[in-house]
């Protein structure tokens, strides 16, 4: 398994960069538009942005719609967050007569994980050899409180993520907390772990969401198999990644570990480069019915470089 | 052996799933039940249990290594013989979550391109899970280490040549041929998301695993005949393939292991593990739907009728006495020090369930005292219809009294009192005591030890608090343990709102059951029947039914089956009673009562409350034209 690496960046870094190719989503959340909005379009050779199939008319949609046409004069192409082929049609489409590296730029902050894994999946194993780096943008946002219930609707994992299955030793879970504290101690009763470990943001977009993720989980947090609670950043993704592979560390290479990131996307980020980058660690994908509710953007803003020695 | 203790032992009342105990400590906790020798047999078998009922437990001690221990270190005859006479070798598989999530994850391949990953990797997975019982074959049936590691060698190449025919592998023993067996797994996965992400099939000069896209099972009948042969296996060895978990896997998955049912009735079968409701086809692939008696039986843990059963004599049917027996054996195996500092001296031995919780108010006979101007009689004119006291004054007495009255009526006072009489800072006590505990774990071995584990924290709480002022105390607080009681109660609940898919609706359905009966106990003049059970009928509608089947497979509701044929689950009517579990918190007693139709449950769920009293009124007149008191 090669390396991958990963290293933290600021905007003004982005800024400064020039782009092969750029993806965008457009949802119905009105910080699809922020970070794209800073970034002046010249910097990017190709754009391509995604629009979601699902609530095609709600929140901010048809705002963000006209936006992308009008600064990026570009249409979003639909697609389904269930599906990511058309990700790596596009990235093949673009990329083909490129010499090496391919410099990507993804902003991640409302779009789907499976479309963000398969632009990793596609470095890892269809840029022909080439160095693929790609600066993941994520723009903070402000979540209101939901009364409405996260039901779960999928438990599977991201491709390219699955793991090792054999429950012939000792498992263990690693829980990236969000606000729905219910469904990952349901997730938590389908795992049935000998270990859990969890996480949460300890500076997420506003102080006061440690708190609250820490109450909406209190049951997980003291349950009696929780081994370790650790509060990382949300705007470095090279310490979640770090922090989380010395976590984990003391079960590889034979404990069976299932990361089932639930908390803010940085962290579903990490979660997911820990599992492509090594075999044992396996990443669940849990997804709920679609909430339409708009997710403001709070000003702040992560930047994470990753780069990916694809194979031949 | 993998998992094997280090000597230090554990505190199992922290470990309520038997996927996670090691084999000694599965071994030494382990109790048989009916269920158990019943898969010990010749015979596909489907095994239904309700979340937490001990399928794992059986499946992973039906498992060779599993079993020798069992027949070597406890006094059980049928596994000593099936052990020494080689008539069972069985295999543990879990098709868990996390493997089966790298199954439901490749929504992209069509219909016969999933067949094909699923029977590949059923196939490499099989093989997987049976190099340890190999291993444990070994060790049981060749004397002398090296004579043993002369045979495993032989093995591994044997194996090496029939499941890995990409290269030229030399492996040194077992351990190496299956981690590169966990390899080749993974190597399969990454195979198929790279096909994916470059939009074109592999060329053939990258093959994973070709010894594995054989017929279902192929390579793991390869390995048996090489394990059979090398050891001189009894040729009328049984091989049992236990499949855990199946309630994971979906409808195609379930009719390719059909299939195999179906059409190989050999010398290796099948025990596939899931819950009520979730064996989901009995379609195969090769025609003819598969027979249940005749294909398969079902084996219903859940009707269990060695938990169900009281013994003649006894006062405690036998799950109580599994639950007693399991507390004695989890103490036994567990670190000694969760009871250090304790009240029993150390020469007095482990202490008993009723030694740590104590009686139960509510549940134990030895509060039953019925004179005319008794505290009992006077509770029950307080809260008794006028039929029932007219009734019970004129049984008062006479040897039928307690069958009629007295036995069915104190347990529903003492609670309906002591809810009638909460305020301010007095608190609960109905929910405490041993049989208590006992029974709100509905003979399910997970429950049971999560409350165990509840009840002896506080405990350990209590001998702190006790050593600190010098006050010394027989038992838990039953406040304390009430306490508990309504929190886990409470929690169990609470766990359902986000379930997959029918989350919130499955918890107002619960809900629903749950005040209803609350209401039929503590609202309307008491009788001798309460209502804990729920009767549906053919006409129940399709979301309704499902809910019912979730609940039933999370040990939420219990299906009445019928004495005559205990493993045939009810469809779409029947009795069911709410899970004693839950009768803390909607202040139930946990005892088999009457049933409500359903009909009657929703719509006093839509009545107003005066609506609601009058309809207790009208009840109770149809009530007094009955002759009250009789058995349902």
């Amino acid at each position: 398994m090669k390396p991958i690496r990963v290293l933290d960046l600021d905007l003004d870094d982005v800024c400064k960069e020039q782009y092969d190719v750029s993806l965008f989503a457009s949802g119905y959340e009105s910080r699809c538009i922020h970070v794209p909005g800073l970034i002046d379009p010249s910097i990017v050779a190709n754009t391509l942005v995604f629009g979601f199939t699902e609530e095609p008319k709600s929140g901010s949609r048809v705002h963000n719609d006209a936006f992308f046409s009008a600064k990026w004069k570009r249409e979003p192409i639909p697609l389904s967050g269930d599906d990511e082929k058309p990700i790596y049609e596009h990235l093949h489409k673009h990329t083909e007569s490129l010499g090496d590296p391919i410099h990507i730029l993804l902003d991640y902050s409302s779009m789907s994980r499976l479309w963000y894994a398969a632009a990793l999946n596609w470095a890892r194993f269809a840029a022909s050899g080439r160095t693929v780096v790609i600066d993941f943008v994520y723009a903070m946002g402000i979540y209101e409180e939901s009364e409405r219930p996260f039901v779960i609707r999928k438990m599977v994992s991201i491709p390219g993520c699955e793991g090792r299955a054999f429950r012939l030793r000792e498992s263990v879970a690693v829980f990236g907390l969000g606000f729905h504290g219910l469904a990952a101690l349901c997730v938590l009763d389908h795992l049935e772990a000998d270990t859990v470990y969890a996480f949460l943001a300890a500076h997420g977009a506003r102080t006061e969401y440690t708190a609250r993720t820490r109450e909406a989980n209190k049951d997980l947090i003291n349950h009696r198999k929780t081994k370790a609670v650790l509060e990382l950043p949300l705007v470095s993704i090279e310490t979640c990644y770090r922090q989380l592979a010395e976590t984990i560390g003391p079960h590889r290479p034979d404990g069976e570990i299932t990361l089932v990131p639930m908390g803010p996307k940085p962290h579903v980020l990490a979660s997911i480069l820990l599992a492509m980058r090594f075999p044992e660690v396996a990443c669940l994908r849990v997804s709920s019915a679609p909430d339409p509710a708009d997710v403001k953007p709070s000003g702040d803003i992560a930047v994470t470089r990753v780069i990916v020695k694809g194979d031949s | 052996m993998l998992n094997e203790p280090s000597g230090h032992r554990r505190n199992l009342f922290e470990v309520d799933n038997a996927r996670n105990l090691s084999r000694h400590e599965l071994v030494e906790t382990f109790i048989p039940t009916q269920s158990f020798w019943r898969l010990l047999s010749a015979k596909h078998h489907v095994l239904l249990g309700a979340r937490g009922q001990g399928k794992t437990a059986l499946a992973k001690m039906l498992s060779h290594d599993h079993l020798a221990l069992l027949a070597q270190t406890r006094d059980e005859p049928r596994a000593q013989s099936a052990v020494r006479g080689q008539e069972f070798i069985g295999i543990y598989l879990p098709t868990r979550l996390e493997w089966v999530g790298g199954l439901k994850n490749k929504f992209w391949l069509n219909e016969k391109e999933q067949e094909e990953l699923f029977q590949w990797r059923l196939n490499i997975a099989s093989c997987i899970a049976f190099i340890p019982v190999a291993s444990s074959c070994i060790c049981t049936y060749v004397d002398g280490r090296a004579k043993q590691a002369q045979a495993e060698r032989e093995l591994t190449k044997l194996l090496s040549k029939d499941w890995v025919i990409e290269h030229n592998a030399a492996f040194e023993d077992l351990l190496q041929l299956r981690r590169h067996l966990e390899d080749t797994d993974y190597w399969k996965e990454i195979r198929i998301v790279r096909e994916r992400a470059r939009g074109t099939p592999l060329s053939g000069d990258f093959p994973v695993g070709l010894a594995f896209d054989l017929e279902l099972f192929t390579p793991l009948r390869q390995g048996i005949r090489h394990l059979s042969r090398l050891l001189s296996i009894n040729p009328a060895c049984t091989w049992l393939l236990c499949l855990d978990e199946a309630e994971f896997l979906g409808v195609m998955h379930q009719r390719i292991i059909n299939s195999h049912m179906r059409a190989y009735p050999d010398n290796l079968f099948i025990k596939l593990s899931t819950m009520p409701y979730c064996h989901y086809t009995l379609a195969t692939n090769i025609g003819p739907e598969l027979v249940p008696g005749e294909d398969f039986a079902y084996v219903n843990m859940d009707s269990d009728r060695v938990l169900t059963a009281r013994t003649r004599g006894e006062a405690d049917t036998i799950g109580t006495r599994f639950g007693r027996t399991l507390f004695r054996k989890l103490i036994e195996a567990s670190d000694p020090q969760i009871l250090t500092g304790g009240d029993q001296s150390p020469d007095q031995g482990p202490p008993s369930v009723s030694d740590v919780l104590g009686p139960s108010e509510i549940l134990d006979p030895w509060r039953e005292r019925w004179e005319a101007d008794s505290p009992n009689m006077q509770i029950l004119e307080k809260y008794g219809s006028a039929e029932t006291i007219a009734r019970a004054h004129k049984l008062l007495g006479s040897p039928g009294f307690r069958f009629a009255i007295g036995r069915k009526i104190n347990g529903p006072l003492l609670l309906r009192k002591q809810v009638d009489e909460l305020k301010g800072n007095k608190a609960l006590t109905a929910y405490s005591g041993a049989r208590m505990a006992i029974r709100c774990a509905d003979d399910n071995p997970r429950r049971m030890i999560s409350i165990f584990n509840a009840l002896l924290m506080l405990r350990s709480r209590e001998q702190k608090r006790r050593m600190a002022t010098g006050r010394r105390a027989p038992w838990i607080s039953a406040e304390d343990q009430t306490r508990a009681m309504r929190t886990l109660s409470a929690s169990i609940l609470n766990h359902y709102r986000s379930f997959p898919e029918v989350g919130p609706e499955l918890h107002a359905f619960i809900c629903m059951l749950g005040e209803y009966m609350r209401a039929d106990l503590h609202d309307k003049p008491l009788t001798t029947d309460q209502v804990t059970s729920v009767m549906i009928t053919d006409t129940i509608s399709e979301r309704d039914w499902h809910l019912v089947c979730v609940a039933v497979g999370q040990g939420l509701l219990h299906p009445n089956v019928g004495s005559g044929n205990p493993d045939e689950m009810p469809w779409r009517e029947g009795t069911f009673h709410l899970a004693y579990a839950l009768a803390p918190y909607f202040f139930l007693l946990p005892r088999r009562g009457k049933a409500a139709k359903l009909t009657a449950i929703q719509e006093f769920h839509r009545m107003s409350l005066k609506q609601r009293e009058g309809l207790w009124a009208s009840q109770l007149a149809q009530t007094s034209l009955f002759d009250e008191g009789r058995e349902p």
